[in-house]
């Protein structure tokens, strides 16, 4: 059996699970800010302010996160490795794409902090 | 998708920075510019989810014929278009 290392989920099987188990958690995320938006008539910033302080926001906004870099990281490699054929172009892209993802979880965590 | 949630993300970042912050992004979304930028960011998502949730589907064994594979790929165009059209209506 030939190991695929650069898989998150070390292998194929569990590349799959964690794709759709990640969507589940970012459709809900979706659905989540969807409603929110649908059921507050004026979004002012105090409503917004208000909404983001809430600890169980700032928890699904960082779960929706973690979830995007678990999803994105398969995503972003299937593209990859479809359409860059040299490999050293496709490791460093695949590379790039991880950091940025990273750097969003950083990014977002900064952000609900001090909210 | 992965360069739309980056705009969204500075998009939350300086709307929840200050009451300043957040009249900015309001005064950005006065233009078409970028209006039509987050429209196309919540149009790309609405395609992905839906799309996706049909993925999801087929996975657990529904729409895998060629009858019903086609029917429930139009249904999800039609859904995004009728999405997207009430997108772009709450934002314009």
């Amino acid at each position: 059996m030939v190991n695929v290392v650069v898989s998150a989920g070390r292998n194929g099987v569990h590349d799959f699970i964690l794709l759709r188990a990640s969507a589940i958690i970012l459709v809900l995320y979706t659905l989540f800010l969807a409603a929110f938006f649908i059921v507050t008539p004026s979004v002012t910033y105090d409503v917004w302010q208000a909404f983001f302080a809430c600890m169980s926001v700032k928890v699904a906004t960082m779960l929706a996160l973690i979830a995007l870099l678990v999803h994105a990281k398969t995503g972003v490699w299937q593209v990859l490795s479809d359409y860059i054929k040299p490999a050293l172009l496709r490791g460093v892209l695949q590379f790039l794409f991880s950091v940025l993802l990273l750097a969003y979880i950083v990014f977002g965590f900064s952000i609900v902090w001090g909210v | 998708m992965v360069f739309a949630i980056g705009i969204l993300l500075l998009t939350l970042s300086t709307s929840l920075s200050s009451a300043e912050g957040f009249a900015t992004i309001q005064g950005y979304l006065d233009g078409i510019f970028f209006k039509f930028i987050i429209f196309g960011c919540l149009s790309a998502l609405t395609f992905h989810v839906l799309a996706g949730v049909r993925h999801l589907f087929m996975d657990l064994g529904h729409f895998e014929e060629l009858d019903s594979g086609n029917m429930t790929a139009k249904l999800i165009f039609v859904l995004w278009l009728a999405i997207s059209v009430a997108v772009g209506v709450w934002l314009w």
